[in-house]
Order: C-alpha cells, then sequence, then structure tokens
C-alpha cells in the first residue's frame, strides 16, 4: 500500500534533521519532547492578530523571497533532544488559538469574561485551537501532511483549511460540514487526488476557522500557522526502521518534526484506544509545547 | 451536453438482467462483475469539452462510476474516483450535497496536470459526521478552467448512498481475504467499496498483473473500458525515499 510508503518516507525524512540524539538512548517517558527547530527567522512580531486574508508574507521579511535557511544547520548540534521544549526568540506570525469570541460567536458555553480578544487564555477547552508548537511552525517529511485542532463544542456552519503556498496563492481548501461536538480534528492533504505533495523546503501558511456566519466571515473564529516539509537525510532512515513503532513519534519530536510526530501518536491512539502508553505520548508532546491543558480532550 | 437517453436506459436493463443472472450463478464472486442496484438518476458520468474550457473535444473527464450516476456503499466515509485527461486546468473541485441540496462538503485543490486516475476520500477525522444510512447524496466533480467563468468547467455528478449490509455480507467479508473482497463488493452491487478495495490492492501491490486485470473488468463491467488501463497518478510515484526533488510533483 502506498502508505507503507508514506510510512517509510515519513521514517526517512525524520532523520533529515535530527542527527542529533543518535547518541543517547530515548526513555520512552521523556521521549515525546518536541524539539522545534530553529529557523532563524525574523522577530516574532506581536500575537498575530491578523484576521483571515490579509495576511501575505511573514513581516520581516522584505526580501523578495523567504529566505529559509536549511533546518539542519540551524540546528545546533549541542541542543539538547530530550530537553525540555522552550519557545523560540524567533517565530513565525500566526495563531494559534483563536482570539477572543465576540457577539455572534458559535461556541458554546464559551466565557466571554475570561476571554479578551487576542488575550486568549492558553490552552483553552472551550476555545478553538490549533496542536502547533507556540511559534506557529511545523515540519513534516510528508508530501500531504496531516493538522490537528481542537474544536470546542460549537454551533459553526462548517470548519474551512485553506493552505497557501510561499506566493501566497491558495493550493488547497476545504469546507465541511461538521457535528459541533468537542474534540480533536484532523485533516489530511489528499494523496490520491492529482494534487501536487507538498515542496521540499517551501514554507506554506494555512488558516482553520469555524465559520460561524456564512454571510458573514468576519464572524469567523479562526487559526493559522506555518507548515514546511524537509528533505529527508539517509541515515534517518535506518534509524527509524531499528526503532520499534511505537518509539518513532519520539524521534519526530525530537528532529522537530511536529506533524509526523502528532500524526504518528493520532495514528496509535486511533489504532488501540486502550493504549495507555499512546495516550500518554499523546500528553507528554502537548504539555511540551504548553498544550497539556487540551490533551485530555477526545481524539476524532 | 451529455444526457442519458433512451438508449442509455437500454444499457441499464440490459445489464440489470445480464446481472441478476450472473447472481444466480456460483461462481460469481470470482469475476469483477459489477451488478448494479435497480435504479438509475440524473446525473453525468462524463464531461466533455465546450466552449472556452481545458478539454479538447476528444478529451473526457470521467466519473468512475456505474452509467446509472449512482452507486452504493456501506463506508461511512466512502471514496470516489475519477479519470482526469491531459489538461491544464486551474484546480478541480468537488461538491457534496444532502438529498435537500444543503452543501456538506466542498474541496478544491491544484492539480498537476497529469492524466490518469485519481481519488478523493470524505474526511474521516474532521469532525464531519458520516454518511447516514439510505439517504441519498449528490456530488459533482469539475475542473476549473476559467476561475471567472466556471459555466464552462467539465464537470461530473451523480449520486451515492450508504447501505447497511446485511448479515449474508458482512460474513462473506469477514471471512474473505483483502484480495478477494472487491468481487464480492461487485457481486454485491456495493460500487464504491468494490473500486476502492481493489484501488487500494493496486497501489499495495504495484506489480501485480491480476489486480490491473480485475480493474480492467471492472471498469468494463460498467462500459468505461476506455478508461480501464489508465494509471493512478499522484502518490506513490510522486514521493520517494530518495533524495527528492525540490520540484516533485509540479507540472513542467
Amino acid at each position: 500500500m502506498c502508505c507503507d510508503r508514506l510510512r517509510l518516507i515519513r521514517i526517512a525524512a525524520c532523520l533529515a534533521t535530527s542527527g542529533l540524539w543518535l547518541n543517547g538512548g530515548l526513555p520512552s517517558a521523556l521521549a515525546q519532547q518536541y524539539v522545534p527547530p530553529d529557523l532563524g527567522l525574523p522577530e516574532r512580531l506581536g500575537d498575530g492578530g491578523t484576521r483571515l486574508g490579509n495576511f501575505g508574507r511573514p513581516p520581516g521579511s522584505d526580501a523578495p523571497a523567504i529566505e529559509l535557511p536549511q533546518l539542519e544547520q540551524q540546528r545546533s548540534p549541542a541542543q539538547p533532544a530530550r530537553g525540555r521544549y522552550t519557545p523560540p526568540a524567533s517565530g513565525l506570525p500566526g495563531r494559534r488559538e483563536a482570539g477572543g469570541t465576540r457577539s455572534g460567536s458559535c461556541i458554546n458555553n464559551s466565557q466571554p469574561e475570561n476571554l479578551q480578544p487576542d488575550d486568549p487564555q492558553p490552552g483553552d477547552s472551550q476555545n478553538l485551537v490549533a496542536l502547533m508548537p507556540p511559534d506557529n511552525y511545523g515540519g513534516t517529511v510528508t508530501g500531504y501532511p496531516t493538522l490537528f485542532w481542537q474544536v470546542p463544542s460549537n454551533q459553526a456552519a462548517a470548519i474551512e483549511l485553506i493552505l497557501f503556498d510561499e506566493a501566497d496563492n491558495e493550493i488547497y481548501r476545504t469546507q465541511l460540514q461538521i457535528t459541533g461536538e468537542a474534540g480533536i480534528v484532523s485533516l489530511t492533504l489528499p494523496a490520491h487526488a492529482g494534487m501536487p505533495p507538498l515542496e521540499v523546503g517551501e514554507l506554506y501558511r494555512w488558516s482553520f476557522s469555524l465559520i460561524c456566519d456564512s454571510g458573514d466571515r468576519s464572524a469567523d473564529i479562526y487559526t493559522e500557522g506555518w507548515i514546511q516539509r524537509v528533505e529527508p537525510a539517509p541515515d534517518l532512515i535506518a534509524q527509524l526502521e531499528a526503532t520499534a513503532e511505537s518509539d518513532r513519534p519520539a524521534i519526530y519530536a525530537a528532529a522537530g518534526l511536529w506533524h509526523d510526530a502528532l500524526s504518528a501518536i493520532a495514528e496509535q491512539r486511533r489504532a488501540d484506544p486502550e493504549d495507555v502508553a499512546a495516550s500518554a505520548r499523546w500528553h507528554n508532546l502537548l504539555e511540551s509545547v504548553g498544550l497539556g491543558a487540551i490533551a485530555d480532550a477526545p481524539l476524532n | 451536453m451529455h444526457r442519458p437517453s433512451l438508449l442509455k436506459w437500454f444499457a441499464v436493463s440490459l445489464m440489470l438482467s445480464v446481472g441478476i443472472w450472473l447472481v444466480a450463478l456460483p461462481t460469481v464472486t470470482l469475476a469483477q462483475q459489477y451488478i448494479p442496484p435497480q435504479r438509475g438518476l440524473p446525473g453525468r458520468r462524463e464531461g466533455g469539452g465546450t466552449r472556452g474550457d481545458c478539454l479538447s473535444s476528444s478529451q473526457r473527464l470521467t466519473a468512475l462510476m456505474p452509467d446509472t450516476n449512482f452507486g452504493k456503499t456501506i463506508a461511512e466515509y466512502p471514496t470516489f474516483f475519477w479519470y482526469i485527461p491531459d489538461v491544464q486546468p486551474q484546480a478541480a473541485e468537488f461538491v457534496l450535497l444532502d438529498e435537500n441540496d444543503n452543501e456538506l462538503h466542498r474541496t478544491r485543490f491544484q492539480v498537476t496536470g497529469d492524466s490518469g486516475v485519481i481519488s478523493l476520500s470524505l474526511p474521516e477525522t474532521a469532525g464531519m459526521p458520516p454518511l447516514e444510512v439510505g439517504k441519498d447524496y449528490h456530488w459533482y466533480f469539475s475542473l476549473v478552467c476559467d476561475d471567472v467563468d466556471r459555466s464552462g468547467d467539465p464537470y461530473t455528478e451523480g449520486w451515492i448512498q450508504r447501505v447497511e449490509p446485511d448479515a449474508a455480507l458482512i460474513a462473506r467479508l469477514e471471512t474473505a481475504t483483502a484480495r478477494d473482497r472487491p468481487a464480492i463488493y461487485a457481486a454485491a452491487g456495493i460500487w464504491h467499496d468494490a473500486l476502492a478495495s481493489l484501488a487500494d490492492l493496486r497501489r499495495a501491490n504495484p506489480q501485480n498483473a491480476t489486480f490491473v486485470r480485475e480493474w480492467r473488468t471492472l471498469l468494463g463491467s460498467v462500459e468505461l473500458a476506455n478508461v480501464a488501463d489508465q494509471p493512478f497518478v499522484s502518490c506513490c510515484e510522486q514521493v520517494s525515499i530518495q533524495p527528492l526533488s525540490s520540484h516533485l510533483g509540479t507540472s513542467p
């Protein structure tokens, strides 16, 4: 099956950015720490409280193109793979959690008094939250990655994911009516639909919205972030092949491959909802990026 | 425009009677013959070139489905297949509506422009409710040739219904191996799952001539032999663990 190959690719690519934790064994309890890649990008500008549509290239990059350093070059070999996640000094402007609810919000049981616009509670279980590191950047080795969000109980008309390339061209857009139940949802780019895979090295921006009123999109509750496919290094393949499947998410996490770490654990949890170890991995990984508060949300 | 004609209805009923005859044969599970359920709906299996679009007159966007324009599934989140001719559309778009014409799902994406067979599955983990058993759903799939004037877009449309498998079918599926399931679905008239399970086998075993032959037989049984030898596009061919070109998958 093609997915077997995809898995191998994931395995392969993982190694692309890592190579650093090769020296030590990975105690499984500590293993789910996400280590963010140091992108060396321009300083983060505020909280990224921009609305859908008025958000072009990352601020600070006036140059004609975003110059993305190679991840492996930027990565300090001294960086402890097992260390707690430390918010990087630099990041991309984005929006991991939706801003404060306004009148007309379609989130049920929201607590407006606790939610100020653009100053949401971190990891609020009653907010729309992208499962992302706080720098709004996630790496992947796959051409058709999976993205995750916590959706609160809601009465939204639909959800919408849009993906833009570096030139801000829309390359993918999907809208769905949803049940409105609270939980973790995910969307995977279609691998068999004739859509080209994400290109290695290109930085893609996504936005994900709860469409509260399809007649007034300014009422959307939304998050946005960045995703980049990175090239696998050959030695990572062997590394992952030698690793039990259950321990591979840790390798992805240590390599800064956020999306692959998260989807690998999600697959494990979906395959066996009673798998306590997989749940613990999920918990640890989310905690390492400050999202421990939503780690118990049910996984769709 | 290509509309269901009287001739087509004839063809359908002819296929039906042949189908019923086939069901009676004990060897039916060995064949990849699709036995269509006895109904047809107005739809559009092929989308041809019209003025101003991006297809030449001989090219046909083709939905891989029976020419009744109706397909059954037992899946909560089924998979749809099309053949895309060699064109350079701006994008492809899929829309799913319920029986009251409410839009449930719309997805639009850039395409490589390579010709071949593509598939789309309804998203299973995104909080979308599963298809309801017994309800008809209407879908459209189009190539966006001109973003400003969509009236010339080649498109296909059809209907899908999720059905509850009966006990006998469940039993047969449970005892069957993966390679026998497509024929079981086909004989039971479960079009989408017959095609999807066979596509899975082909993708997992690209060199297996048997699955290629069965694919040809299955499509031939719904008079789609003209696209039965088309390759699958995307996925495996375009992703490789060997050094990845940054131009992978883009159109030339």
